[in-house]
């Protein structure tokens, strides 16, 4: 592996880490909201209505090309746009080609590899205990971290090693909003688009390679410890 | 118990419904397939008009990086011409026994573009923003924005690079760049203002040569079309599309132009 190869693995870890964390701080209450449906009752309709937008909202980047994406991300990080400008006037920088750039499409292209499994966990928490814990004085943190955090655990591992896995195997926004700086914006993904397109297949293959045996090791274990609390969960 | 059986049924089924999609059209109709460099499509596109009116031949178009191009045609990819970005691919093709015809088309010209600023070749000399230009490593114009820089000894504080000329372009286009180094065809197709733009002299790089092969089992309907290509009507049209053409039409010698290297 070169030097600069060596710099894009180091970026990526340091990009799906920071973007993996940000998902943990905004995801994690986004995914507790979406799984508290109220039944039916008069009040509770508003909040559904939303949920019904937001949910679909939320699992846009699935079926998205990450081109959709990339598109309207350089658009909007364009000084010409609102938001391109207001960053710009208080950072004096771009969004585009720029490390933070990178974390705002990743955290949208990642969203839903982190909502959805914690929000399934979420959903399935019995009610009882929570009511239980209320009852005997728990405040609502309280309730959260020491209660449906535990319980919960599952959940958040598979959530934060999809999204993390996720991240690191992002091409199409990086490619598109990047413009391939060494230290900033490189990620493995694109140094590996540019030793194809510059022919040089031996360095292809070691980050493809590499990148192939990261992904398989990071679902394996993942894999391998869901099956491992199925079944400590049957037996206690 | 569902039985294998079921199973074989069913991917029976799954082939036959697929099978169409897998066989090229291109196996059934006489289309010429032409693969195309990205900074030469749109002027490729209204050559193509042209040529169908005349001969009543169609022809598909597809654009790609020259270097995609290149592993396609590698691959055994159907085209029956390539019109590339470079000299090298198409000299490496022609190593490689991929081709019966190899021949310049076109030279590309380099333009320093800042949109909604005057530019010339001080605001180039002075220029240290941003600047965007397409990668150097593999993308014709982006070596020869490289060697621009180097011998106008221009230092930009951030230089970004495209995957290709038409996403430097891109980057320019939509203001997230302030200044780049572009082609003259992108400039006459989006029609800049004349003061937004400045053409680099071209001894100030190697020059961008766009070589075209016709591939080794092409259809012959692929020479009427490159004769159609260098027409002098057709070549009227290169050139206002931003592009220098070859002042003889006389064809390269085989192996000639291949430079070492990019084949590691």
């Amino acid at each position: 592996m070169m030097d600069s190869d060596l710099v894009s693995l180091w970026l990526t870890l340091k990009l799906a880490a920071v973007t993996t964390l940000v998902l943990v701080v905004l995801g994690t209450p986004l995914a507790w909201w979406l799984s508290q449906r109220s039944q039916g009752r008069e009040r509770g309709r508003l909040r559904n209505i939303l949920q019904n937008i937001v949910e679909p909202l939320v699992a846009l980047p699935v079926v998205l090309p990450p081109t959709v994406v990339g598109f309207y991300l350089l658009l909007a990080f364009s000084p010409n746009s609102l938001p391109g400008e207001l960053w710009q006037s208080a950072t004096g920088t771009t969004l585009a080609f720029s490390f933070y750039g990178l974390v705002l499409g990743s955290t949208i292209y990642s969203l839903p590899f982190y909502v959805q499994p914690l929000q399934v966990a979420f959903s399935s928490l019995q009610q009882e205990l929570i009511e239980a814990a209320a009852t005997l004085g728990a405040s609502p943190v309280d309730r959260f971290f020491s209660l449906i955090v535990p319980l919960c655990r599952r959940g958040f591992i598979i959530a934060i090693c999809l999204s993390f896995a996720h991240t690191v195997g992002e091409f199409g926004i990086v490619l598109m909003i990047g413009g391939n700086l060494p230290d900033e914006t490189r990620v493995l993904s694109i140094a590996l688009f540019d030793h194809v397109e510059a022919l040089d297949y031996g360095k292809a293959h070691v980050l493809a390679g590499g990148l192939l045996t990261f992904s398989f090791v990071t679902l394996f274990l993942l894999y391998a410890v869901d099956r491992h609390w199925q079944s400590g969960t049957r037996t206690t | 118990m569902t039985s294998s059986n079921g199973w074989i049924k069913r991917g029976v089924l799954l082939a036959g419904v697929l099978f169409p999609l897998f066989v090229q059209p291109s196996c059934f109709a006489d289309n010429l397939r032409i693969g195309v460099a990205a900074n030469f499509r749109s002027t490729l596109e209204q050559i193509a008009t042209g040529f169908e009116l005349a001969h009543h031949i169609r022809v598909d178009i597809s654009a790609a990086s020259t270097g995609a191009l290149y592993a396609q045609v590698k691959s055994g990819a159907p085209f029956d011409i390539i019109f590339a970005a470079d000299s090298v691919r198409p000299g490496l093709l022609e190593s490689g026994g991929h081709t019966r015809l190899r021949r310049t088309y076109a030279y590309g010209q380099l333009v320093y573009w800042t949109p909604g600023e005057t530019a010339d070749e001080h605001a180039l000399n002075q220029h240290r923003g941003t600047m965007a230009i397409a990668n150097p490593r593999h993308a014709p114009y982006g070596k020869a924005a490289l060697d621009t820089l180097e011998l106008m000894q221009v230092k930009p504080e951030r230089l970004v690079y495209g995957t290709n000329i038409n996403q430097a372009f891109n980057f320019v286009r939509t203001g997230n760049a302030p200044a780049g180094l572009v082609a003259l065809s992108q400039i006459r197709y989006l029609e800049v203002p004349a003061n937004e733009f400045w053409v680099v002299p071209a001894e100030s790089h190697a020059p961008i040569e766009q070589q075209l092969v016709v591939l080794a089992d092409a259809s012959r309907k692929a020479e009427l079309f490159v004769a159609y290509t260098f027409d002098p009507d057709t070549s009227r049209l290169i050139e206002q599309s931003g592009y220098r053409v070859p002042d003889t039409t006389t064809l390269v010698s085989p192996g000639a132009g291949i430079r070492t290297g990019a084949d590691r």
